[in-house]
């Protein structure tokens, strides 16, 4: 159920689009189908960081594809942060075999389709991919996004427990789910679908 | 799937590099919440399921599977493609999930990861359980020079002369000696006598100090075999002196260390001939046992283990009993194995079952002080006694076959439990030294007898109901982790293939006392499935197999043997096993049950 506000917005978006090539991102999503999507970056602020790899995988009804996994190194114009470098591991050296900006842009948003997008701390990942978005095709990422984290804090705040814990590793261990290991986009991508895909099964208890 | 699939356990433990990587590529995930199908009966299955967090178990069943963290499933119904059972996820669960066809193409071009997905048990369990397990996988390469059979050194005077070094290599059945001459230890060969002989020496005054070798190649007996092997090839020769400490102990020979690597059994058995004197034997008896623990770790398969085993061990106890018995003794007597020696297939020294059938009339003072002795020193040699006392110490199990035929005739008339015993007891005999014929009237008398009584077979037949232990603790804890009951192997599943075959076996006429034989005949003879046979001698095998590894870790640790078996101490492809060969036992419980109509005793 989309709201009227919502529907303004994607109107605005579609006529503002610039490349007719991906007028299919406003087509009707596939049903029960959702893409999950990671981004390591150069450095954690959002008006500066550049793209350094991007991982997505798709989700259909309770399968998480990832045998149609897309995993994209990306080559930055600018330096990676020092600080950064420990986190991912991705080394100015590592990235200087990925693919411009918008090439992998390009495959990703192929990949993605209309399908709604999930992910941790999407607002970031977004924002930075918008920033390149919107010089060339207009408009940022139209897709409906899914908050993994809003999800959790929906399901688990009381008017007793106002404050929720949202790192990354809180939520896992509150759904019970495995912590494949951090800082590896696709690993990251695969998390952010498992908590969809449980916060999504009615009635999951809630766990302090 | 970069994330946790896990390929060290089975069966994805035998994927090449290049498989793992095919399995990578085309792996999903799918999560279940708690109390979802995952697979309905009569369902399509289009993949093979590897539990990554949480369990699956089977729905409406007494003895449900659960598949944990590792565990695939349903193999059976991948290979039909249609689910068997109705398989629910037990907790919210996150499952790996590959490709029917990935799977089906990769059983095809990996025999082993295949085997694994075998419809039929029997197949299943002899490709799969006898592969070498990580854990037991012991070089022999990697033993040390000491558990070779190093012969003692022969050590001659530096007076002696070259026919003295004749010899003694003659006496001591040894292709060199050593002396102590003015430059140290030297080595005189065959080689060297050779060339003596060659060299036209009058080889009685020729001092044979002046003939040896003072370069002398060693190892210390600490050292790697495949160093005493090198230091032989490296410099071409025979043989290599063996030191503790830089003083010499011994003289390995180069064909002993290749008998050892290969195949030692013959070592032994030569031990046996060639055994003089008790210490000789004692060693022998030994070294039997350490031949057993280094086939088991090379991955001989237990049944081979046993034939060589119960070879060496009728060859042994026939030496040992014409060691002491009375002179002449051996014409008017039998000496006989029983229990699982008799059949062959007692592999650890479990307990010893033996007896005496003597020819009617024939008296000799010193018999049973001779019996009483045997049984002494096979307690020396490690063989424990009989906790039921059949050993031919024991005047019923020491008898003239008239009044021992009277003895049979009264356990048949009340075949209840010791006298059952008794009966099954000897129902697996084997003659091993003395009068065969003896052994043959007996029995001939005892079949003759059991074909006159259809009843009795039935309560021959009975303890396969009332010895069975269901291993219900363990089943239900298949692919768990936790420690819970040990299983006994004995109780839950080696009893009831072994009296049930030696039951079936009674009853069709089938000479000759070990099960795989008993089996192979009753199949051949049409009075068992042919396939149910080969499942019951797979299963045997197989728990036979478990219990040697279980027996000889407990013989490490110094603690008595027995047959009970704790989960963990199973691999999961062992564990995974274990299940279909209970469920063999099961079948074929069932099988009797009818066959000799147990429930109506």
């Amino acid at each position: 159920m989309r709201s009227l506000l919502q529907s303004v917005r994607r109107d605005w978006q579609r006529r503002h689009l610039r490349d007719a090539d991906y007028a299919f991102l406003f087509d009707a999503a596939p049903p029960d189908e959702y893409v999950s999507l990671d981004c390591e970056t150069t450095n954690l602020d959002p008006r500066r960081a550049e793209l350094l790899a991007i991982a997505a995988v798709r989700v259909r009804g309770r399968r998480i594809l990832a045998s149609e996994r897309l995993v994209l190194p990306v080559q930055p114009e600018g330096n990676i942060d020092r600080a950064g470098i420990a986190i991912h591991a991705i080394r100015q050296q590592d990235a200087a075999n990925g693919l411009s900006p918008r090439d992998a842009l390009a495959q990703l948003l192929r990949f993605i389709g209309p399908r709604p997008v999930i992910g941790y701390y999407l607002e970031f990942d977004l924002a930075v991919i918008d920033r390149y978005l919107r010089p060339w095709l207009g408009i940022g990422l139209p897709n409906r996004r899914i908050e993994v984290s809003a999800l959790y804090y929906d399901r688990h705040v009381s008017a007793y427990r106002p404050e929720v814990d949202l790192s990354l590793s809180a939520m896992l261990r509150g759904l019970a789910l495995p912590d494949l290991g951090r800082h590896d986009p696709l690993n990251d991508a695969l998390m952010a679908a498992l908590i969809y895909l449980k916060l999504s099964q009615p009635g999951v208890p809630a766990q302090s | 799937m970069p994330a946790r699939f896990d390929f060290s356990r089975p069966p994805f433990d035998c994927l090449t590099e290049i498989e793992r990587s095919e399995f990578d590529e085309v792996m999903d995930l799918e999560y279940f919440a708690a109390g979802e199908t995952v697979i309905g009966p009569d369902q399509e299955v289009d993949a093979l399921y590897v539990t990554m967090k949480g369990g699956v178990v089977e729905a409406g069943s007494d003895d449900p599977a659960a598949y944990r963290s590792g565990a695939p499933f349903d193999t059976r119904a991948l290979v039909a493609g249609r689910g068997t059972s109705h398989l629910v996820a037990q907790e919210d669960s996150i499952l790996f999930r590959i490709p029917r066809d990935t799977v089906l193409a990769l059983t095809r071009r990996n025999p082993m990861f295949g085997a694994y997905f075998y419809q039929d048990v029997a197949k299943r369990l002899a490709f799969l359980a006898h592969r070498p397990f990580q854990r037991e996988l012991q070089s022999l390469w990697m033993a040390r020079v000491r558990q070779a059979p190093v012969g003692e050194p022969r050590w001659l005077d530096d007076r002696a002369s070259v026919l003295d070094a004749a010899c003694a290599m003659r006496q001591h059945h040894v292709t060199s000696v050593l002396v102590r001459g003015a430059e140290g230890v030297g080595i005189f060969t065959q080689s060297d006598l050779r060339n003596a002989v060659i060299d036209g020496v009058d080889t009685r005054s020729e001092a044979v100090a002046l003939r040896a070798r003072y370069e002398l190649h060693t190892v210390e007996e600490d050292d790697f075999l495949y160093q005493a092997m090198l230091t032989m090839t490296h410099h071409g020769i025979q043989r290599v002196v063996v030191t503790r400490e830089g003083e010499v102990v011994g003289v390995l020979e180069q064909i002993d260390l290749l008998a050892f690597l290969s195949n030692h059994s013959h070592l032994v058995a030569a031990q046996i001939e060639r055994a003089a004197t008790l210490d000789e034997l004692r060693q022998a008896a030994r070294d039997m046992e350490r031949m057993v623990t280094l086939l088991h770790g090379q991955g001989v398969k237990v049944t081979l283990i046993a034939e060589l085993v119960s070879e060496l061990h009728h060859k042994l106890l026939a030496r040992l009993f014409a060691m002491v018995a009375p002179p002449n003794a051996l014409a008017h007597v039998c000496l006989l194995l029983l229990g699982s020696e008799g059949r062959g297939e007692q592999i650890m020294k479990t307990d010893q079952d033996n007896a005496l059938l003597i020819e009617d009339g024939y008296r000799h003072p010193d018999l049973p002080a001779a019996a009483a002795r045997f049984n002494e020193l096979l307690v020396e040699f490690g063989y424990p006694p009989c906790p039921g006392g059949v050993m031919l110490s024991n005047p019923r199990w020491r008898q003239e076959i008239g009044p021992f035929k009277r003895q049979l005739e009264q356990w048949m008339d009340h075949p209840d439990g010791e006298n059952a015993m008794n009966l099954a007891i000897w129902q697996d005999a084997t003659p091993i030294a003395g009068r065969t014929d003896l052994y043959e009237q007996v029995r001939m008398h005892f079949t003759r007898w059991f074909a006159q009584d259809g009843g009795l077979l039935a309560r021959f037949a009975l303890p396969v109901e009332q010895h069975f232990d269901t291993p219900r603790p363990l089943l239900a804890q298949l692919w768990g982790a936790e420690q819970r009951d040990a299983l006994d192997l004995k109780k839950s599943g080696i009893f009831v293939i072994v009296h049930g075959a030696r039951s079936l076996a009674l009853e069709a006429g089938v000479i000759g006392a070990n099960t795989y034989r008993r089996l192979d005949a009753l199949a051949r003879g049409g009075h068992l499935d042919k396939q149910q046979a080969r499942d019951l001698a797979e299963a045997l095998a197989f728990l036979q197999a478990l219990h040697l590894g279980h027996a000889l870790r407990q013989v490490q640790e110094g603690k008595p043997v027995d047959y009970r078996i704790a989960p963990n101490e199973l691999t999961t492809l062992e564990n995974d096993l274990l299940k279909d060969t209970l469920a063999v036992v099961k079948r074929f419980r069932a099988h009797l049950r009818h066959h000799f109509q147990l429930d109506t005793l």
